[in-house]
């Protein structure tokens, strides 16, 4: 990723943000599919899982809301005696959209962030707060390999949790690699705070260093974000993003500013996509000039 | 005026009787490098640990550490991150961030650099070190040696005066740790920087240095000239002396002996090289003087013609060749192919192995070729997808049933891994099924007995492995050489048939290496087949008594070590590097010892 990491956060921050905020049918109908096509763009087939995921949940919160909300005026069915309304299922739909399509963009995040970018970018307001995102980024996995050597080395003993038997002596195996694990990371703790000692950490004003540079390229996209967004702000206020559920299910009337939110919108959460394919495109024109 | 020196430092641990260090003085003139050397437990981690203020542990004090004239104390924090760089053990807990590049700028910008000058240094470290390959990886992703060559990378970015390094290469095997102490060498020749470095690996080192000093119980017991003071060591047959040199230790052995006069002016041979040229000049110096043949062969008759001479000289204690060999195969592994993910590369490529009951058997081989991997299927860890595993006549199948247990037992490179509870006792007491099954007939029937026959193995057990002491300290707070002994010592309570070890001389002292090796040669001889994978080759030929080079996932070469090392020209011993072709067939020090006592009758 060769964003800079202020464009990435605030662009994802602001699509998080819409994404939540705002219960219109279109908007997360939008953010999801521009949500799903970034995750296709980026990951290739690796986002299929993802995805799938996605429908189970998005199935699941839809048909169920009418089970626990039984307003509206168009009655389905009758479940355990409750109507089950059309306006009940289409506000989960909504509802588990915008979940999805979060869940979604904040993976999209998490790639495009990477712990060097996030410590870039707080590492300067809050230096301790950061030292200590980086060291949980590199422990958890390290919690995971240690866990899993220190299993085996005990498997290879005869006493580790694949060789234990019944559930209460799994439990105990599995406790005891437990207990390795924690004596082993206080004993990793010590090393790694006298090596922040060592290197001068906490003796005064830190410089926070990124090979990121804010060049035209990125002041561009800024102000296209910033256009965008204005322009979807100016429709949420003419009411784009409302929408009537009760009693019965309407959209707001698309006067020109509301369908050019709408726009706005979509061409917001297609962005990284339209880049990635972008330069795609160019990768294989360059290839081909030579 | 030196750059950094000990005036008399006491230290002594809070609550402690005995102080950890005893009125040490020494100096680091600018631009030196000096060893530090001594056993586990002699105090060099507390002197390194001296030299710079936020690292020092706490206690009473004594006496004064001075950087450039002015107490080490009363320069700020800030200023001793710059100029005093500190290197340590673990490469892995020293890493702080998550990719390489941001690990390198770490403490520039802890001191507040301004970015132009970080954005050069990493630049630099990034090149001195042959880094930019693996700039961008994850810090996660790298190999031991790659880590620790990231650590003093990332420490010498701050541009110091004084590298301090506690045992830099002790979780390192030993090709990465050659090269990490080729890059330390480096820095000291190409860039200047002062240097002070504790180590076991004398081999490599000593010849690079220009001042050993040798710590024995806080004291300083020798310092100085390396040549001078290790001469001295031998000549007072002390404990570190197994860890010098092999030209050293046969050139003490052989002129100090006082069987032959020593040459005038000749000053201790430290590398292959000069060992080489001296015992070349010595054997030249016996022709003239109507030697008595048959001993030192011309060096054109030096690996051709060894079947011959094997008889000449009765072999030293080395393992014997051929004696183990007669017991039944523990451990057989016919055509064994594995791979560890279904896309990677085969690991083990048709792998064939015996090991017989009773005997040693080493792995040796590069990073990679599959030794580790080896280990883990005899014990049931890896299962092949084509081959067989037979332990003890029982073939392991390929799927279903648990790892096999009870009569193969696997110590790892880490012997930490093992420890799970607060004292060494416990840690014992909760050994491999033996001490489970005792449990469980405790709860029964025979309780007493049972109990009183589990912990007299221990007591045993203990006593083998010389851990008495120890017994009611935390495991964690055992250094490297005790914590391989307490694992080790876990392992063999589960009364293994088949032992495997991992790297077992790793991160330990030359004189434990001895112990462990007469350790396992006693399990040996109780029955048990022992198969060792190592890097540490002077250690195969002085304890195997089978040897396999593995190269690319089988075997390339399988004999007695001897028979091995006296055919191969590089891959071997450091003394049958230096006796090739002039003595032949000496692969350990004490054969060309031998050799020369019986040339000298």
């Amino acid at each position: 990723m060769r964003s800079h990491p202020g464009l990435a956060l605030a662009y994802f921050a602001c699509v998080i943000g819409i994404t939540m905020v705002v219960a219109s049918p279109v908007f997360a109908g939008i953010s999801l599919a521009g949500a799903a096509l970034a995750a296709l763009a980026a990951r290739g087939r690796a986002a299929l899982p993802g995805l799938g995921a996605s429908v189970v949940l998005v199935v699941f919160v839809t048909a169920v809301n009418p089970l626990f909300n039984t307003a509206g005026s168009t009655v389905l069915l009758q479940v355990f005696g409750r109507p089950y309304t059309a306006e009940a299922l289409l506000f989960g739909a909504v509802l588990a959209a915008q979940l999805a399509a979060s869940l979604l963009w904040f993976s999209a995040a998490g790639r495009a962030l990477t712990p060097e970018k996030a410590t870039y970018l707080f590492g300067g307001a809050a230096p301790a707060l950061s030292a200590v995102l980086t060291l949980v980024v590199r422990l958890v996995p390290a919690y995971g390999r240690r866990a899993r050597a220190a299993a085996e080395a005990r498997d290879a003993m005869g006493c580790g949790p694949a060789s234990a038997h019944g559930m209460v002596g799994k439990a105990r195996a599995g406790a005891t690699v437990l207990a390795a694990l924690t004596a082993w990371s206080l004993e990793q703790g010590v090393t790694t705070a006298d090596s922040l000692a060592a290197r001068g950490f906490g003796t005064g004003r830190r410089t926070v260093w990124g090979r990121y540079r804010l060049t035209v390229r990125a002041g561009l996209a800024m102000a296209a974000l910033v256009a965008l967004l204005a322009l979807v702000g100016v429709g949420l206020a003419a009411g784009a993003g409302g929408a009537q559920f009760l009693p019965q299910f309407a959209l707001p009337a698309a006067s020109p500013l509301v369908a050019a939110a709408w726009a706005a919108w979509a061409a917001l959460v297609i962005a990284p996509t339209l880049v990635g394919a972008g330069e795609e495109a160019l990768w294989r024109c360059s290839l081909s000039t030579r | 005026m030196a750059l950094l020196a000990l005036d008399q430092v006491t230290f002594t641990y809070s609550g402690a009787e005995a102080p950890a260090i005893d009125g040490v003085t020494l100096a680091f003139p600018p631009g030196s490098y000096t060893l530090i050397a001594g056993l586990s437990g002699c105090g060099k981690t507390t002197l390194l640990r001296a030299l710079k203020t936020p690292l020092a542990p706490a206690g009473r004090w004594e006496g004064a550490v001075r950087c450039d004239g002015v107490p080490l104390a009363e320069i700020p924090l800030r200023d001793q991150a710059r100029r005093i760089g500190f290197v340590m053990q673990e490469p892995d807990a020293q890493i702080v961030c998550d990719s390489v590049e941001a690990e390198l700028a770490f403490g520039l910008e802890n001191v507040g650099a301004p970015r132009e000058v970080i954005g050069l240094k990493v630049a630099e470290m990034a090149s001195f070190f042959g880094i930019q390959p693996w700039l961008c990886c994850r810090t996660a992703c790298l190999s031991g040696g790659q880590k620790q060559l990231l650590n003093l990378a990332a420490v010498l970015a701050l541009g110091p005066e004084v590298l301090v390094l506690d045992e830099p290469t002790s979780q390192l095997d030993p090709l990465a740790a050659d090269e990490f102490l080729a890059a330390v060498r480096r820095v000291n020749r190409e860039l200047g920087v002062t240097v002070v470095m504790a180590e076991h690996r004398l081999e490599g080192t000593l010849a690079d240095a220009d001042q050993l000093a040798v710590l024995e119980d806080g004291r300083v017991a020798a310092a100085g000239e390396p040549r001078a003071v290790a001469a001295q060591l031998c000549a007072a047959d002390s404990p570190m002396a197994a860890a010098l040199p092999a030209a050293l230790r046969v050139w003490a052995a052989v002129e100090g002996t006082g069987n032959c006069a020593p040459e005038a002016g000749s000053l201790p041979p430290l590398t292959v090289r000069e060992g080489r040229a001296w015992l070349g000049a010595r054997e030249r110096g016996h022709a003239a003087g109507g030697a008595p043949e048959g001993i030192l062969s011309s060096p054109a008759a030096g690996s051709g013609s060894m079947g011959a001479s094997d008889a000449a000289y009765a072999p030293a204690p080395c393992g014997g060749s051929g004696s183990g060999a007669s017991g039944p195969a523990a451990l057989r592994l016919r055509d064994v192919w594995f791979r560890y993910e279904r896309e990677a590369p085969d690991v083990l490529r048709g792998f064939s192995l015996d090991v017989r009951a009773g005997s040693v058997t080493a792995l040796i081989g590069a990073n990679g070729a599959g030794k580790s991997t080896v280990l883990r299927a005899a014990c049931g860890l890896a299962r092949p997808y084509r081959g067989s595993v037979e332990v003890l006549g029982q073939r392991l199948r390929r799927r279903g049933a648990a790892p096999a247990a009870g009569p193969v037992a696997l110590l790892p490179q880490d012997p930490t891994l093992l420890f799970s509870r607060e004292t060494v006792r416990e840690e014992l007491a909760d050994g491999g099924p033996d001490a489970r099954d005792a449990e469980a007939l405790s709860l029964r029937t025979r309780s007493v007995e049972a109990a009183s026959a589990s912990a007299s193995a221990v007591a045993e057990i203990a006593a083998l492995c010389a851990i008495e002491p120890l017994m009611d300290v935390h495991p964690l707070d055992l250094s490297g050489g005790e914590r391989q002994r307490v694992a080790l010592a876990k392992v063999l309570l589960a009364r293994p048939r088949l032992l495997l070890l991992d790297e077992p001389g790793k991160g330990v002292d030359a004189a434990f290496k001895a112990e462990l090796g007469a350790l396992l040669r006693q399990v040996a001889a109780q029955g048990a087949a022992v198969l060792i994978a190592s890097h540490d080759l002077d250690f195969c030929a002085r304890w195997a008594d089978e040897t396999a080079l593995v190269f690319d996932g089988a075997v390339a070469a399988a004999a007695p070590p001897r028979a091995l090392f006296a055919r191969a020209d590089f891959y071997t011993t450091a003394a049958s590097r230096m006796a090739r072709g002039i003595i032949p067939d000496a692969v350990t020090v004490e054969d060309i010892v031998e050799a020369c006592r019986r040339e000298g009758e």
